[in-house]
C-alpha cells in the first residue's frame, strides 16, 4: 500500500488512474493539474510514488520530474504520456523516472509499474 | 502527401479505439474534407508541430461521444458532461500521440499541442491546408478524423 501523487491535466485521466490505484489498495494523497502544482504538493505530502503526465499547462511533466528529483534524489516517479517518442522516454529515464507508460494503458500495466517502483 | 500523413492517424485511431472501448472500428474511405470543415457536434482539435505542421480534428455526434466516454470509464453513460468531454479529449490526445510515434518512425518527428474541445452545432473550421478525412465506424457511432498537415 503506497501514498501516491497524481499529476495530469485531464480530469478523466486523474479519475481512471485514481480508481485503478485505490481499487488495488493504494491511497491517492494528492491530485494536481500541472507540473508546478506537483512540485509544490510533493514537498507538502511527501508521497511514496508520483505519476506525472508530460504535456501539461504551466509546467510540463519532464520539468517537474527534474525539479522533484533535485529536491529528493530518492523520489520515485512514473511518467505517463500519450506521446511515447524515443527521445522523451530516454530523457525521462535519464532524469531518474522509474518507468514510462504510454497511453492508453491497462490497469495491469499501471499496477505492474507501481509494484516494480515500490520493490 | 496528405494521404501518407492521414494513414498513421487512422491506424492509431483504430488501435486506440479498440484499446479504450474494447470494440474494433471499421475504417472507411479517405476523402477530401469540405472547406470550411463542418464537423459534427463534438470536435477535438489538436495542433501538430515539428516536421509536420497543422491540425488534426476528430469529430462525432454528442451521443457517440457520450457512448465512447462511458466505455472508456467502464460506466453507464451519463450524457455528455465535463467528465465525458475530458475523456474524448484524451481520446484525441492518445490517437494523435500514437500517430506521432508512427510518424517518428518515418523520420517525421512531431509534437502535439493539448487538445481543444469544441462543442456546438453549425461550426465552421477554416483550415490553411485542405484536409483529408475518413470515418472510423463503431457500433455506437462514427468518429471522423480529419488531417490538415504540411511539411514545415
Amino acid at each position: 500500500m503506497a501514498r501516491i501523487l497524481i499529476a495530469d491535466d485531464a480530469l478523466f485521466m486523474r479519475f481512471t488512474l485514481k480508481r485503478t490505484l485505490t481499487q488495488a489498495g493504494h491511497e491517492v494523497v494528492a491530485e494536481c493539474e500541472n507540473g508546478q502544482q506537483a512540485i509544490e504538493k510533493y514537498g507538502e505530502v511527501q508521497p511514496d510514488l508520483v505519476f506525472l503526465d508530460i504535456t501539461m499547462p504551466e509546467l510540463d511533466g519532464l520539468s517537474a520530474l527534474h525539479a522533484i528529483r533535485e529536491s529528493d534524489d530518492a523520489a520515485r516517479v512514473i511518467m505517463c504520456s500519450a506521446l511515447g517518442h524515443g527521445n522523451k522516454v530516454r530523457e525521462a529515464l535519464d532524469a531518474g523516472a522509474r518507468d514510462f507508460i504510454v497511453k492508453p494503458f491497462t490497469p495491469e500495466r499501471i499496477l505492474e509499474a507501481v509494484n516494480k517502483a515500490l520493490a | 502527401m496528405q494521404q501518407a500523413y492521414i494513414e498513421p492517424f487512422l491506424q492509431a485511431g483504430s488501435e486506440v479505439l479498440a484499446a479504450v472501448t474494447g470494440v474494433t472500428a471499421t475504417c472507411g474511405a479517405v476523402v477530401p474534407a469540405g472547406r470550411p470543415l463542418m464537423p459534427e457536434r463534438v470536435s477535438i482539435v489538436l495542433g501538430v508541430i515539428g516536421a509536420l505542421q497543422g491540425q488534426v480534428i476528430l469529430s462525432m455526434s454528442e451521443a457517440t461521444a457520450a457512448g465512447i466516454a462511458g466505455l472508456m470509464m467502464g460506466m453507464e453513460e451519463a450524457g455528455f458532461d465535463e467528465m465525458a468531454a475530458s475523456a474524448v479529449s484524451e481520446l484525441g490526445n492518445m490517437i494523435a500521440g500514437n500517430a506521432a510515434v508512427l510518424l517518428g518512425q518515418s523520420k517525421l518527428h512531431c509534437d502535439l499541442t493539448p487538445p481543444t474541445i469544441i462543442f456546438g452545432a453549425d461550426v465552421h473550421i477554416a483550415l490553411r491546408v485542405p484536409a483529408l478525412m475518413a470515418p472510423l465506424t463503431l457500433p455506437l457511432g462514427v468518429v471522423e478524423i480529419a488531417v490538415s498537415l504540411t511539411e514545415a
